[in-house]
């Protein structure tokens, strides 16, 4: 730990910057008690949410997801929040882990950075259509838009548990068997150092038409949930693509954190994100994708993987039911 | 012991250092070589990597300035306090702003209030957000310089669409 705040002094600001603030709003608050909130409560579902968001962070990063993929459905699915607030910070959620991490990803060469922009475009259009969707939805169909949507991702999240249980056929080095003539043209080959076999290894995209129409379907899903996309990216870039797996962990870091910086911007300007809430969960993700950027090598990720798995089916159940409740207005007292 | 075997051992165990000397030269050759193959990384993606990292740091302090501020004193857009009650007890967003400001705001309302601690905390998201355009910009220009004329077309459309989100 002391050699990590050696290594990045400014994690070690950001941190004691945290600390020291969040001891100040304790002890010099000038928030009052409302009905609902004691002002102590209100510090406590700050700094809580501060601590549960660094979690989520490492987590989501030792198991090679985005953080919004945790945050949206458990805070659908458990809270009273409204919809669309949660699905507006689960951007939030989903994209800062992403952006720390795009300095030492690249630095260090393995995200790609002529793959990332060709990726971008699609993204971008699919995660602000989605967002915008996402809005129309919430003003016009009001508690049904969002038994509609709790519905809809949980089974979305179902789907993406049973892509992590079967997805043992990814490969770490795909070698392109048949070059098709737009990824030939396009030319995205790349070579990065792979530190496991202490030697370089070369890459060519491939199929990159059928991988930019998919992206364009990972954005919208993305900004329509709040979910970000890193469930999707790493397996379009690596199984569609033809890009190594680390490559694609990268890439989909820097990717993610591009489309959801467009796609938030419709939350922002209609007010649908607010600041006092968003501010505790940015913050932990940022601290908690540096730490979880740095322990990712020390740390056994397939039993993070399994305890992930296991929380999206059960978030998924929850999901289900409660939208099935609202729905079709029956009670599942076990639920 | 006779000098005879003296010397064959002598000559053995200098036969074993030489071995071993050759495989450590060997191997230290391996080395070189493999660091001389590391491939360079592209100036474009070390900066973009670089604008977005500190730029995102910069926001997170911002940030953390900003949600003091709206604690520790009564300079907010929003009253904190009417803000988490009505989050904690599931209002809609509409309802939240209309308790707190009595309108939804269209557009950039927190650059209005950067003086205010919830106007300055949206800033330093806001800002967070932002620096992926700069970052693709700036990386756009150096592939471009790089004859990447493609791809910096690429950088340059996902940024500019990113701001026409911002806008629209």
């Amino acid at each position: 730990m002391l050699e990590l705040a050696r290594r990045i002094p400014e994690l070690t600001f950001l941190l004691v910057a945290i600390v020291v603030a969040y001891a100040a709003m304790a002890m010099f608050s000038a928030v009052e008690s409302t009905e609902v909130l004691t002002a102590g409560g209100m510090w406590l579902i700050l700094a809580a949410s501060f601590l549960f968001s660094t979690l989520i962070a490492v987590v989501a990063v030792l198991g090679g997801v985005g953080g919004g993929v945790l945050f949206t459905p458990v805070m659908l699915g458990f809270t009273n929040v409204d919809t669309l607030l949660i699905r507006s910070t689960g951007l939030v959620v989903a994209m800062f882990s992403g952006l720390v991490s795009s300095g030492p990803f690249m630095r260090k060469g393995l995200a790609d950075v002529r793959l990332v922009f060709y990726c971008a475009v699609p993204i971008i259009v699919g995660a602000i259509l989605g967002a915008k969707a996402a809005i129309v939805l919430a003003d016009t169909m009001g508690a049904t838009g969002d038994a509609i949507v709790r519905l809809l991702l949980g089974g979305l999240l179902i789907f993406i548990a049973l892509m992590f249980v079967l997805g043992g056929s990814k490969t770490e080095y795909p070698v392109p068997r048949n070059l098709d003539g737009l990824s030939r043209r396009l030319g995205m080959r790349n070579t990065y150092w792979e530190e496991s076999l202490a030697r370089p290894v070369t890459y060519h995209a491939n199929r990159v038409l059928p991988g930019g129409l998919l992206f364009l379907a990972v954005g919208f899903v993305g900004g329509f949930f709040g979910l970000g996309g890193g469930w999707a990216v790493v397996p379009v870039l690596n199984l569609v693509m033809d890009v190594p797996l680390k490559v694609a962990a990268a890439s989909s870091g820097v990717l993610l954190a591009i489309g959801n910086a467009a796609a938030i911007w419709p939350y922002i300007t209609k007010g649908a994100l607010i600041a006092l809430f968003a501010a505790p969960w940015m913050l932990g993700q940022v601290v908690g994708g540096i730490l979880g950027a740095h322990i990712l090598a020390r740390i056994q990720a397939g039993f993070v993987r399994k305890i992930l798995i296991v929380l999206l089916f059960l978030t998924s159940i929850k999901l289900v039911v409660r939208g099935a409740e609202t729905l079709f207005g029956f009670d599942v007292p076990m639920l | 012991m006779t000098m005879r075997e003296i010397e064959r051992r002598l000559k053995e165990k200098a036969e074993h250092v030489e071995e071993a000397l050759e495989h450590e030269i060997g191997h230290v050759e391996e080395m070189l070589e493999h660091e001389l193959e590391r491939p360079t990384v592209p100036r474009a993606a070390v900066a973009y990597g670089d604008v977005v990292y500190w730029g995102t740091i910069l926001g997170s302090f911002i940030t953390i300035l900003g949600s003091v501020l709206a604690f520790v004193t009564e300079l907010n857009f929003m009253e904190p306090e009417l803000v988490l009650s009505a989050i904690w007890e599931g209002r809609s967003v509409d309802e939240i702003w209309q308790d707190t400001v009595g309108e939804r705001p269209d557009g950039h309302w927190y650059l209005e209030h950067l003086h205010r601690g919830d106007g300055l905390t949206m800033a330093g998201i806001a800002l967070g957000v932002f620096v992926v355009v700069p970052g693709m910009l700036v990386s756009a220009w150096l592939l471009l310089r790089q004859r990447q004329r493609l791809f910096a077309g690429f950088g340059l459309l996902a940024s500019g669409i990113t701001v026409a989100a911002m806008f629209a």
